[in-house]
């Protein structure tokens, strides 16, 4: 009895230990697993005309074994995956260790910031590049970053011309992980390259310090904040939509004339970070109004593109709500088979939507078979919707012919629409033809105020 | 004794058993508690954000406290070499990509994606960025991944899907694996190939044109891996007589310009074998090395003066030059030897000069003594000079000593006088007495075709 019980333990601190053994077994690293990725040699070393190359199918590679990899040689081909490689030595002719960059060996020095920003810009090898600026920007998280290590980035990526994207993050994440710094940072950088820094850092502040942004963006004026006011709801939206959408309403109550204009943004910052379905759940619950009706807008686009026929039934709910028609008509835009968004548009009700749909229709049709438009419109009695479909047909019709557009324009029977019509296809026949559209502006009962928004002279 | 026997043989298996389940589902350090909670990794910001981020932090080697954890002596760039990617991480991960509430966040799960693909988790993976355009970065970065580390089968997957994807999965295949990647393509008889119906018959892509797609891919993963195989194969391609080959030079150029310095890539080119595809790989970097360091690019390009095949080097430098610095720019281009190097230079030269200061640059015409160089300086100023005074720059065209030179600058200032002030060209036309062909010449310009280039 005695025996068996010690015959049973030992079995099982056997199988314990295999069990040990086995699970540090799996952690090893294949061999080669950790070499660095040297270039690759080349197979034409040997004269080689395409029929040998050909013949290159099947035949054995050769494997690398550790500390063997020789490019110069030619030899140790490197079978590794690619994400089993270590950094590839073309970009500065020796490997990057990325083990030498391990977060645990503690903050970065500068010469191996120089080093992981020279491999994101320079390495022949995108996901390489992308490993190593991921690597600069965890190192911007954490606590022991400093603003000269910010700087030290900051030189080396002007040094070394860093992608547009690539500033994109660094001074959004720096937005993000160090406020103070990278709000001070502002009045530091040259003129020029302020208001791109300022745009690129904004929404990783918004998406931290909400409010220290939209104080920031509330002492600016203009068309500079106009634009910081997009860049900041991009961030706040990255925060939380509920402060975003807050934000947006605030801007409308404050009568910030872009206010619909952002709401659009938001409402493509929803759908980004919440997918569609949310992005339609949060349009839907808005307080009812313009914003809403911007918002739905907006989701409308989105949803069309994904997919068209689900979006126009989803649109019909939207009948007779005439702050929401402009939906309908994005809806026919978006809508890659004409046919398809022809014969929805004739299915719907009359209303507001409807014609803005039909609006929409001619837009494309302006644009692409004016003819085939002019006889439709000639057919139509004159009507509300005769007006609608004249109205999107110049906006097709006026980029190719504005003096065409702005006689159909004069069509339009109701008096406010037709004025609105005439100003915008006069913009574009003023660009087109300056001389004939002075001439046609003297002729036009337009108010002499409009001469500025169509040839942008100022009236005096 | 049986039951002896039995006994040992189930506790033996019981150990191989054990030992086997080790290996392969819990491996040390396999970091189980991929959502685990991140927090206080960073001072503020990002880092802080408590639930966001876990699966990407976890999958990047994070502890569940947040902290990075170097007990094992791996670095945490390490980390996603020796992790795999259970099929609920890869899920969690694509959802932060998706819906990850800021840029950051999104961009690192994606590159723990990328960080765990493997062949057989692959679909798995693409799964998670199907909904990215074809375009963008990410999705062809996912593609060259999976080309190297899946080969064939990652390319012939984009046989199937509308979407561009077969081009970098062979691009990321050619620069892990050159060989297998040129022998692949080299043998393609896509006719023959079912593989390849969904392309060729469905869709009615031309075999020559997907070919040629698929070798611009190709070459490109050639050139990251190594640029003098990928140059050698254009060269192969050429002299198999495929059409436009040459071109392909570009790609290579560019692999090389992003790794290499100006001067270096400038080298390059140089070592390429004489032929089109060398002067088109030495023009390119000649403008590249002009734009960093003009007066370098310009020591370089006297090197080639005097070969006819390289007057577009020269024509690159003294452009780019100009760009900086007119003035310097044609004082190099009057120090060269006379010849068609010079001639382009000084072209292109006074072109540039001619948009950023007239005054100066018809000043430095009128001291320039009589030749090919100063008749081509002249056509070049006034080119550029036609879209702001179309009179002055014909005086200009009609002072060219060449007959051949005068009528093509005559030609080309009468073409952009007539569109930007038809009734003026017309005008001047009827008074100027220029021979009927030139006056039909300016009427009308070769058309361009749908690629914006001009039709012969």
């Amino acid at each position: 009895m005695q025996n068996k019980r010690v015959i049973h333990c030992s079995y099982f601190l056997l199988t314990t230990a295999m069990f040990v053994v086995g699970s540090q077994f799996a952690e090893l690293p294949s061999s080669g697993s950790v070499l660095p990725k040297k270039e690759k040699p080349d197979p034409f070393v040997k004269a080689s005309p395409i029929q040998e190359i050909s013949a290159l199918a099947g035949a054995e590679k050769p494997t690398a074994s550790p500390g063997q990899n020789d490019s110069s040689t030619g030899q140790g081909v490197d079978r590794q995956p690619l994400l089993l490689s270590l950094p590839v030595g073309k970009w500065n002719g020796k490997g990057l260790q990325f083990e030498d960059f391990a977060l645990e060996k503690g903050p970065l020095s500068e010469g191996q910031i120089e080093e992981l920003v020279l491999a994101a810009i320079k390495s022949s090898d995108p996901v390489e590049r992308r490993r190593a600026f991921d690597r600069i920007l965890q190192e911007m998280q954490q606590d022991s970053f400093t603003v000269e290590q910010a700087m030290t980035i900051r030189k080396a990526m002007a040094n070394n011309k860093a992608s547009g994207e690539q500033w994109r993050d660094f001074d959004y994440a720096w937005g993000a992980n160090d406020p103070e710094a990278a709000v001070a940072y502002i009045e530091q950088i040259p003129d020029r390259y302020r208001n791109g820094y300022t745009g690129n850092m904004l929404p990783g502040l918004a998406s931290v310090e909400p409010q220290i942004a939209i104080d920031l963006v509330a002492e600016m004026e203009g068309d500079l904040q106009r634009r910081m006011t997009g860049r900041l709801i991009e961030g706040l939206a990255d925060n939380d939509i509920g402060v975003a959408t807050e934000y947006v309403f605030g801007l409308a109550e404050n009568e910030d004339p872009h206010a619909t204009q952002h709401m659009r943004k938001l409402a493509r910052e929803v759908v980004d970070n919440e997918g569609l379905e949310g992005g339609l759940s949060w349009a839907e619950n808005l307080e009812e109004g313009p914003l809403q009706g911007a918002a739905l807008w907006q989701v409308a686009n989105e949803f069309t593109n994904e997919d068209p026929q689900a979006a126009s039934q989803w649109a019909e709910q939207f009948v007779g709500q005439d702050q929401n028609a402009r939906l309908f008509g994005e809806v026919v835009r978006e809508w890659d088979d004409r046919e398809a968004a022809e014969a929805w548009v004739a299915s719907l009700e009359p209303s507001q939507g409807q014609r803005d749909a039909l609006s929409a229709v001619f837009g494309f049709k302006g644009a692409h078979q004016p003819h085939e438009a002019v006889q439709e419109i000639i057919d139509m009695p004159v009507s509300q919707d005769r007006d609608f479909a004249i109205n999107g047909f110049i906006s097709g019709l006026a980029v190719q012919d504005g003096e065409s557009a702005v006689i159909w324009a004069a069509e339009i029977s109701d008096p406010g629409m037709r004025q609105a019509a005439m100003i915008r296809a006069g913009r574009h026949f003023f660009r087109q033809d300056q001389q004939a559209a002075m001439d046609w502006f003297a002729a036009s009962d337009l108010p002499e105020a409009s001469l500025s928004q169509m040839a942008g002279v100022k009236v005096d | 004794m049986k039951n002896n026997f039995l006994l040992h043989g189930a506790w033996i298996l019981a150990a191989i058993l054990s030992f086997t389940i080790g290996a392969n589902f819990f491996p040390a350090n396999q970091r189980v508690d991929v959502a685990g909670p991140a927090s206080g990794v960073g001072k503020s910001g990002l880092a802080d954000r408590g639930e966001k981020g876990n699966a990407v932090e976890g999958a990047l080697g994070a502890t569940p406290s947040g902290k990075p954890d170097g007990g094992n002596g791996q670095s945490d760039a390490l980390q996603p070499l020796l992790r795999k990617l259970s099929g609920g991480d890869i899920e969690i991960l694509g959802e932060q990509f998706r819906k990850g509430t800021n840029p950051i966040e999104r961009r690192m799960a994606f590159t723990a994606l990328l960080a765990g693909l493997t062949a057989e988790n692959a679909l798995q993976v693409r799964k998670q960025i199907e909904h990215m355009d074809h375009r963008s970065a990410e999705f062809r970065e996912f593609h060259y991944a999976w080309g190297a580390v899946g080969g064939a089968e990652a390319v012939m997957f984009g046989a199937d899907t509308e979407e561009d994807d077969m081009s970098p999965a062979l691009t990321g295949w050619a620069s892990a694996d050159p060989e297998a990647a040129l022998a692949w393509f080299n043998n393609l008889d896509m006719e023959n190939n079912a593989g390849f119906d969904a392309l060729l018959k469905d869709r009615k892509i031309p075999a020559a044109d997907l070919n040629g797609h698929l070798m611009r891919g190709l070459v490109q993963g050639l050139a990251d891996a190594n640029p003098d195989t990928a140059s050698r194969f254009i060269q192969d391609m050429v002299a198999s007589g495929h059409e436009g080959a040459e071109g392909m030079i570009h790609i290579v150029a560019g692999a090389v310009m992003r790794s290499d310095s100006p001067a270096e890539a400038a080298l390059w080119s140089e070592g390429l074998p004489e032929g089109k595809m060398r002067e088109m790989a030495m023009n390119r970097m000649a403008g590249h090395f002009a734009r960093s360091d003009p007066e370098a690019a310009a020591s370089w390009a006297e090197n080639f003066s005097s070969e006819p095949s390289s007057a577009g080097v020269i024509g690159e430098v003294g452009q780019n030059w100009a760009r900086r610095d007119a003035q310097a720019a044609v004082d190099w281009l009057e120090s060269l030897p006379a010849g068609n190097g010079q001639n382009i230079g000084m072209h292109r030269a006074m072109h540039q000069w001619a948009e950023r200061d007239p005054t100066s640059a018809s000043e430095h015409l009128s001291t320039m003594a009589a030749s090919d160089s100063k008749d081509a300086a002249v056509r070049g100023f006034s080119s550029r000079l036609a879209w702001e005074n179309p009179q002055a720059a014909m005086s200009w065209a009609e002072s060219i000593g060449s007959d051949e030179q005068r009528r093509n600058a005559i030609i080309g200032v009468g073409r952009a006088w007539s569109k930007r002030d038809a009734d003026g060209a017309a005008e001047w036309m009827v008074s100027s007495g220029v021979s009927e062909d030139v006056q039909q010449a300016i009427l009308n310009p070769p058309k361009r075709d749908d690629d914006g280039r001009r039709r012969r």
